[in-house]
């Protein structure tokens, strides 16, 4: 926050406190700011804060308007130390921005959204346009307009120099503006600030003339301030129907008492007691937020408020019917006139000071009963005059009156002697014998015509019906010294004990609390309830309240209310006809007020990030995440501003945590959450007691892993069966395709073996050997080496799927010179290979040579020319020249068939067969 | 003619200063070197529908500006309107929609918010509040403006958008495919002082 100077507060319906100052929109939880993103077109001053529809309005001194989304989801830096919250967004309507100070927002009960500023009058956005209202056009007191309220009938009021405009637009365009000035009885023509009361009827603060209260269904007012010695209202906010307390322009903040009418500022020695206001705000607690002078930020438990007394010890105090304030302390009775300063009265009668010990008024005549020590009792009328002494002279068996109290005939004067009864007809003084002559401390007459008696040392003694019931043991401990006595709003009696805290006795049974109650001490000075039943507890050292409908709630209020270490003086206690408690204490006078307005009494949860793995998560619209997303980290708060250290969580995730967790941190993390739906929960409390406490609760889910959903599972079995399906199937054709293979290569070897022990050709070669073996026989046994490495070739093959070129071009050559040897010039083998690699299979090259000498005439007049050669893609080619014998040869065609076949069977690339006039050609593939 | 018979009332305030003039002098030099006219400035909308975009202009809309009461008043005759992508369609945008012979100008007329001082050249963003009539339907409208400012010479420039709802213009909602049920409207004129 550094040195920002505030200069708007606002708490939105969530509980958060927002506050906006010269450079920049902060959101507080009463003990960190959270600096709200603002884009550098916005660089003013904030002026206006507003809650509509989900969005936080922000109006800056320079015209612009800009909004943040309220339940936009936050983000921490790493070390969680800086939160921003979502940027505020700039407001860009079509018909452009203001060009002078925002000063207020409303809304009306038709839809439409009022801006008012200081110089352009007022804007109204309906139905996404924007309309104006002005002084010339539309006949607005002024253009500079201080405040805005809506009223019960949905009419917009503001405040101007020249009285109030009531606006309103029911329909887009329709505007009517009516006026309400000195003339229809407005005390002062400069309105400078508006509220709009629970009725929807209107408080209007003015610049001179104080404050006066407008009923809009009867059309008057019904209100106004007497005097108003004080500079002009700026802000205005109300406790409950019978407080207003009013931020001024010079004189701090002034509390208006309207069943009294009377004005109460701040004490003088107050820092704020003369300064200008900026912004008043009552929160959801009940507490007062002011902007002061210099922008700074102050809150004030205004339940609790330290009045400005004679001296600084009231030992008793009372307010009388006037409400005027009655106080003893050792230097004697004062009364302090409502509202003014320095106001204190000396008792005139009095000679010299006396030690006012307690007081009482009498409801038959209003006069004022103040018991001291050591000089009895006076009776003082109304107006402060003494009319008489009751004391050891006239009397009294002690002079020494500690509590006094009474009804329309009798007066009980409690003192260290006993108790005396003064019979209000005949002046007659006795002392009740039943109550012994020690100390008694209190005498409490109770709302059924008991009579309560606090006696140092036998217990309570309670007088109904003209007898004495004495209660000398609760609960099985013994009663010895009471204190103090109160009656609840449901007739239970209450009463404190010397060392031994409070007792609450219904009629019937007795409930003790202590400090395990989370009583703040056992030595109580001082018990009352207020007019809403609440009971206040003194301390020598501070203030508990209890309320009865939640018996176990205790709140301890000392720093918090602006007066650590208040000393309660014994018995020092009094309620008001309004129901509000006063107390004597060592500084002062304290009221404790009991307001007709219900706050709330515990720490608000909220959840404020959810990141999972560091990544913060907007919870509010995602609750499912996978399975590895399970590293879950809840960042909570617990809006208590009362006493924000305080604060105590208790936390729980349902479907994980057996059991909640206590803590004073407000973050909970679960790392690998295994799969499952949850449910964080979280509580806050003040004090440790979650009994009844709100609760803020998100659900999520983490979904099981991708393989751990039965659907995945059921498509992984189907798939699983599938491809063990296919295998099955596949081998199986495979299998078939193998022994199809077999067959063909044992087929084929077979033709191979058959053609080559074909007799014919056997016949061929033996003519050939016979011609040569005698005129050559070197030749002949070169010729018959031939022919056995030619069947040792095949031989060897046979049973290989592949071979190579090389020894399959080796088989071919033998084959080669067994025809050149036959057909001499008539055959001709033309080999341009040029020492390509590659396998084919055995005998398939020999068998295309062999079937082109079977089908072809060959003389040496008609060469057969056969090539080998090799092409691109892999391929060995064998060609012959075409030239078909008149009676073909029989042929079963087996032999290319089978090649192609068992060609196709391997997978490999297939046999290529092209014939034209010319040529016969077979193009092999080489396999690498 | 409701429009119309304002800016000729503008037209009447404007050249009643003028009788003033003797009375007070200063107003009287405000006054006159303060009102810009116009005659052909350029008005232009433009309807972006699903499905059809259809734009048209008119450069003759008049316009006059008192620079001394911040007032001023502009007018077109809706007939004069050019452009759309048929012949046919500019027929039905005239005696359809707009029905141009019954209401044969669109108008807006009213006061600048802001204080200009018009002595000054320069650029300024005002915005202007007035009535804007168009099919014989009043609203009352605040539009955002450019002015440029050169001696006596005063450019305008502004867009804003007519839902035709509120000028009673009605449309069968299937058609809304075709026109848009928001038309944009550009307007660009220079006005000359006197």
């Amino acid at each position: 926050m550094g040195n920002t100077q505030l200069t708007a507060v606002f708490q939105d319906s969530n509980g958060w406190l927002w506050l906006g100052g010269r450079n920049g929109l902060y959101r507080y939880d009463g003990l960190s700011f959270q600096a709200v993103g603002l884009p550098a077109s916005f660089s003013g001053t904030i002026s206006a804060l507003f809650e509509l529809d989900g969005r936080l309005w922000v109006g800056f001194r320079d015209g612009a308007i800009g909004f943040v989304l309220l339940n936009s989801t936050f983000d921490s830096d790493k070390d969680g130390q800086n939160m921003h919250i979502a940027q505020l967004q700039a407001w860009l309507p079509e018909e452009g921005l203001p060009q002078k100070p925002i000063t207020a927002f409303a809304a009306d009960s038709s839809n439409g959204f009022w801006i008012a500023t200081y110089g352009e009058g007022i804007y109204c956005l309906k139905n996404k346009r924007l309309y104006q209202f002005n002084a010339a056009d539309e006949g607005l007191g002024s253009d500079e307009i201080y405040a805005l309220a809506c009223d019960a009938k949905g009419r917009v009021w503001a405040a101007t120099d020249a009285g109030i405009s009531i606006c309103s637009m029911p329909k887009p365009g329709k505007k009517q503006v009516q006026r309400l000035t000195t003339d229809d009885g407005l005390p002062d023509e400069i309105v400078t600030a508006l509220l709009t009361d629970k009725k929807g009827n209107m408080w209007i603060g003015m610049q001179e003339n104080g404050m006066c209260h407008y009923d809009v269904f009867q059309n008057k007012f019904d209100f106004r301030t007497e005097k108003w010695p004080y500079s002009a209202a700026l802000n205005l906010t109300t406790f409950g129907s019978k407080e207003l307390w009013v931020g001024t322009e010079k004189d701090g903040v002034l509390r208006l008492d309207l069943p009294t009418n009377t004005i109460h500022p701040l004490p003088s020695v107050h820092p704020l007691r003369s300064a200008r206001i900026r912004a008043l705000l009552k929160d959801r607690e009940g507490l007062l937020w002011l902007l002061g002078d210099k922008g700074a930020l102050y809150a004030a438990n205004v339940k609790f408020g330290m009045l400005e007394a004679p001296s600084n010890n009231a030992q008793a105090v009372l307010i009388d019917r006037q409400h005027r304030a009655w106080v003893g302390n050792k230097d004697g009775l004062f009364l302090l006139k409502n509202g003014e300063k320095k106001s204190v009265t000396t008792i005139n009668g009095i000679s010299k000071p006396q030690n006012v010990i307690s007081i009482w008024e009498s409801n038959v005549d209003g006069n004022i009963w103040a018991g001291t020590f050591d000089n009895g009792a006076y009776v003082v009328s109304p107006t402060g005059k003494v009319l008489k002494n009751f004391n050891k002279s006239n009397g009294l068996n002690d002079a020494n009156v500690l509590s006094i109290a009474g009804d329309d005939r009798r007066v009980w004067l409690a003192t260290f002697g006993g108790v005396m009864e003064i019979d209000l007809h005949t002046q007659q003084i006795t002392r009740i014998e039943e109550l012994g002559n020690g100390y008694v401390y209190k005498v409490f007459p109770d709302r059924k015509g008991r009579v309560w008696f606090g006696t140092d040392g036998k217990g309570l003694i309670a007088l109904e019906n003209n007898t004495f019931r004495h209660f000398t043991q609760a609960n099985g401990k013994p009663l010895k010294t009471i204190y103090s006595i109160a009656e609840d709003l449901k007739g239970g009696i209450w009463f404190s004990t010397e060392r031994g805290g409070v007792f609450c006795y219904d009629g019937q049974k007795f409930r003790h609390f202590g400090t395990e109650q989370r009583l703040h001490s056992l030595s109580v000075t001082g018990l009352a309830t207020d007019g809403n039943g609440q009971l206040i507890i003194a301390y020598n050292d501070g203030v508990d309240v209890l309320n009865p409908a939640r018996s176990e709630h205790v709140t301890f209020c000392d720093a918090a209310i602006g007066a650590p270490n208040v000393e309660v003086n014994l018995n020092a206690l009094c309620r008001d006809a309004q129901g509000n408690v006063w107390l004597g204490t060592q500084q002062g006078i304290m009221r404790v007020a009991a307001f007709d307005e219900s706050f709330m009494d515990d720490p608000q949860p909220g959840i404020v990030s959810v990141s999972n793995f560091s990544e913060p998560i907007d919870f509010l619209s995602k609750s499912i995440f996978p399975h590895h997303q399970n590293y879950l980290v809840f960042n909570f708060t617990g809006l208590w501003y009362t006493a924000p250290e305080s604060v105590r969580y208790r936390y729980r995730l349902e479907g994980f945590d057996l059991d909640w967790t206590v803590s004073k941190d407000h973050v909970a993390s679960y790392p690998n959450l295994p799969p499952g739906r949850y449910t964080f929960r979280v509580q806050t409390s003040e004090h440790g007691n979650f009994e009844g406490v709100p609760e803020k609760a998100w659900q999520f889910t983490i979904e099981p892993p991708l393989w751990a959903r039965w659907w995945f599972v059921l498509l992984c079995i189907v798939a699983a069966s599938g491809i063990f399906f296919m295998f099955v199937k596949n081998r199986e054709a495979r299998l078939q395709r193998e022994a199809r293979l077999q067959r063909e290569k044992v087929e084929s070897q077979f033709a191979a073996l058959k053609s080559q022990i074909n007799p014919h050709f056997l016949f061929n070669n033996f003519n050939t050997l016979i011609t040569i073996i005698e005129e050559n026989p070197t030749m002949a046994v070169a010729y018959l080496e031939h022919l056995s490495d030619f069947y040792r070739s095949i031989i060897a093959y046979r049973e290989k799927d592949f071979i190579s070129l090389q020894e399959e071009m080796g088989l071919v050559r033998n084959f080669d010179f067994l025809l050149k040897k036959r057909y001499e010039d008539g055959f001709r083998l033309v080999e341009h290979l040029n020492g390509e690699t590659g396998f084919v299979m055995p005998l398939a090259l020999q068998m295309l040579v062999e079937n082109a000498v079977k089908h072809n005439v060959i003389s040496a007049t008609k060469p057969l020319t056969v090539e080998i050669f090799s092409e691109k893609g892999g391929y060995v080619v064998v060609r012959n020249n075409v030239q078909p014998k008149i009676k073909p040869e029989p042929s079963t065609h087996f032999g290319l068939h089978s090649l192609v076949k068992r060609y196709q069977l391997l997978g490999e690339k297939p046999v290529l067969v092209e014939k034209n006039d010319a040529f016969f050609i077979v193009k092999i593939p080489l396999k690498q | 003619m409701y429009a119309s018979i304002l800016s000729g009332l503008l037209f009447l305030a404007v050249s009643s200063l003028g009788t003033k003039a003797g009375l007070v002098r200063h107003a009287e030099n405000v006054a006159q070197q303060g009102v810009f006219r116009c005659e052909n400035g350029k008005v232009a909308f433009k309807s972006d529908a699903p499905l059809e975009s259809i734009t048209a202009k008119s450069n003759k809309l008049r316009g006059i500006i008192d620079t001394a009461k911040q007032t001023f008043a502009w007018t077109v005759e809706i007939k004069t309107f050019e452009g759309f992508n048929s012949p046919l369609q500019r027929e039905h945008f005239n005696e359809n929609y707009m029905e141009s012979r019954k209401y044969q100008k669109a108008s807006f007329a009213g006061k600048i918010i802001e204080q200009i001082d018009f002595q000054k050249n320069g650029t300024y963003t005002v915005r202007a509040k007035g009535n804007l009539n168009i099919h014989g339907v009043e609203q009352e409208r605040i539009i955002k403006s450019q002015l440029e400012l050169s001696g006596n010479k005063l450019r305008v420039q502004s867009t804003f958008t007519v839902p035709l709802a509120d000028h009673d213009i009605t449309i069968p909602k299937v058609v809304y495919q075709k026109i848009a049920e928001e038309i944009t409207v550009t307007v660009d004129a220079e006005l000359t002082g006197n």
